[in-house]
């Protein structure tokens, strides 16, 4: 199963009538166990790409799809949001239960998968606290198991770790290069740290200044789990500077605009 | 410069100790002790006639003559059964109807503008009427109650309704969720807050209405307890029956206190 973006385009019309071209015409594809990240300066349309890819906003024009879908099944998602999005009022198991519920899981099994995510994430030990009582890191955390709970067949993730302090960002950097070869689910994820999205992706698709579109797709040909090492620090160097080239100019132009 | 100049020692002060102080919770005790003795000084020295205002000690004795007779007592039970049945009725037409106004766009445009000209209306003004329509007997009293529980309950459910993190909305949705699921996972949950914040509200006014209903048109009951030791000038009796009162208020309000700590965990 492979989720193809196909000519997606996206302009949002507000009130006074005047109309912002956001998304221009974007094609992508998540093979079967891909993770590709989608970097880009702010405001070039992560966040709303994520977003109708996701199902929860239409696109002007365009598709999303599934392909290779086997017969009788309902391809799922799950996101990771930007801003968590946890539900205050649920206690953290609760609060991974949550997809369960809507599937309609029986009592037992939801228990015992909720168990099992919860130590995934190394939150043992938290299992009743609330959203409020837990730290950012954690807040994420749960989060993350939320979605991988309902064992999705892809993975959307919205900037995850933006909210974090450095420090905190790699440990949860590497925690889920970790979790990902566990788990090994197609996931698009979304950020503008182009460090993060090199030590994390199999291709990098680089998003333009709006209206965003497609400028670059990069392929990190390195296995995940060896990126940390020594060898190979040089050629990742290269890989981020690569990148940064290639944004660099659209990023000060994003900035400059800012400050008009 | 010369080498030695004179210098001194600066403690920098706790400067937020005065917004921050705590006292321990006696203080309340003692201070409305003294306020007590203060009222019953003044009386048994005579300086006001214990007609216009009796001493604590004489109250007390009133009240409890007043419970040994069983006269509380049976003026309590009236009250309750119409103060519960009529908050009973007109919170959960009110939480009724502040969900579905608050959730459903058409009901929005038809209920909202309805709502909003009946609640300024004093309740009490109606009684008339609903003696007319539903007799003199306990339905108009009820009635008259839940209409002005009514209102703060719903208009506070509908606000607490309305500002639903449209994110949580979308994380539901994210995950199939059915409509019922987000009415009762997300909307009410998030309402919360807000609709226990109206039922006090409306706590007070019911007792309000109560009162006022009770000594317009009712043989039994504390506000017809009250008006009754009025016009015979007892007024140890008399304010015996405004202590139960203001006892009832103060229970009903812990009541309701009790039920939102174990409604709303997730707020300390
Ligand atoms: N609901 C909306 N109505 C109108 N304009 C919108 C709406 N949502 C987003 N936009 C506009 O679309 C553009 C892209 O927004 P988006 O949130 O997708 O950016 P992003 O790439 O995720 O940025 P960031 O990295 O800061 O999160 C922004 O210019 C924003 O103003
Ligand atoms: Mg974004």
């Amino acid at each position: 199963m492979k989720l193809t973006i196909e000519a997606v385009s996206k302009t949002f019309v507000n009130q006074r009538g005047k109309s912002l071209s956001v998304l221009e015409d974007i094609d992508l594809t998540v093979n079967e166990e891909e993770f590709v990240a989608l970097v880009g300066p702010s405001g070039c349309g992560k966040s709303t790409l994520l977003n109708i890819t996701a199902g929860l906003l239409e696109p002007t024009s365009g598709s999303v799809r599934f392909l290779d879908v086997a017969p009788g099944c309902v391809p799922r998602h799950a996101i990771v949001f930007q801003e968590t999005g946890l539900f205050p009022w649920r206690s953290v198991e609760d609060n991974i239960a949550f997809g369960l519920e809507c599937l309609g899981m029986e009592k037992a099994e939801k228990k015992e998968r909720v168990k099992h995510f919860i130590e995934l994430v190394g939150l043992r030990g938290f299992e009743t606290s609330f959203p409020h009582q837990l730290s950012g890191g954690m807040r994420q955390r749960v989060g993350i198991a939320r979605a991988l709970a309902i064992e999705p067949d892809l993975l959307l993730m919205d900037e995850p770790f933006s909210a974090l302090d450095a420090q905190t960002r790699t440990i949860m950097q590497e925690e889920l290069v970790t979790l990902w070869e566990k788990t090994r689910l197609s996931t698009l994820y979304v950020t503008h740290n182009i460090q993060e999205a090199v030590m994390l992706a199999d291709r990098v698709v680089l998003l333009s200044r709006r209206p965003g579109k497609v400028s670059k797709i990069v392929t990190i040909d390195i296995p995940r789990s060896e990126r940390e090492l020594p060898c190979y620090a040089e050629t990742i160097a290269e890989f981020i500077r690569e990148i940064w080239e290639h944004i660099a100019k659209d990023a000060r132009a994003a900035l400059l605009e800012v400050e008009e | 410069m010369t080498a030695q100049q004179k210098t001194t020692v600066y403690n920098v002060p706790s400067r937020m100790s005065s917004w921050q102080k705590t006292y321990p919770r006696y203080i309340s005790v003692v201070s409305i002790g003294c306020l007590l003795l203060l009222w019953e000084l003044i009386c048994r020295a005579g300086l006001v006639s214990t007609l216009f205002l009796p001493a604590p000690t004489q109250i007390l004795t009133a009240l409890f003559i007043m419970i040994a007779d069983g006269e509380v007592g049976l003026s309590l039970v009236a009250s309750l059964y119409r103060i519960f049945l009529g908050f009973v009725c007109g919170s959960l037409l009110g939480l009724a109807v502040g969900l579905v106004t608050g959730t459903s766009a058409l009901a929005d445009r038809v209920g909202s503008p309805l709502v909003n000209a009946l609640y300024p209306i004093p309740k009490i003004a109606l009684l008339p009427l609903f003696i007319l329509w539903l007799g003199i007997g306990e339905l108009s009293k009820v009635t008259m109650i839940a209409m002005g529980v009514f209102f703060p309950v719903a208009m506070n459910t509908y606000s607490g309704v309305k500002n639903v993190d449209t994110l949580l909305i979308k994380v539901a949705v994210s995950f199939n969720a059915t409509w019922g699921k987000i009415m009762g996972s997300v909307v009410l949950p998030n309402a919360l807050p807000m609709i226990f914040a109206g039922l006090r509200l409306a706590a007070g006014t019911s007792l309000l209405l109560l009162v006022a209903a009770e000594m317009i048109a009712a043989q039994v009951g504390i506000g017809a307890l009250i008006l009754h030791y009025g016009d015979l000038m007892i007024t140890d009796r008399l304010m015996a029956g405004v202590i139960v009162l203001s006892l009832l208020g103060l229970i009903f309000n812990l009541l309701l206190q009790y039920l939102e700590r174990k409604a709303v965990p997730w707020k300390q």
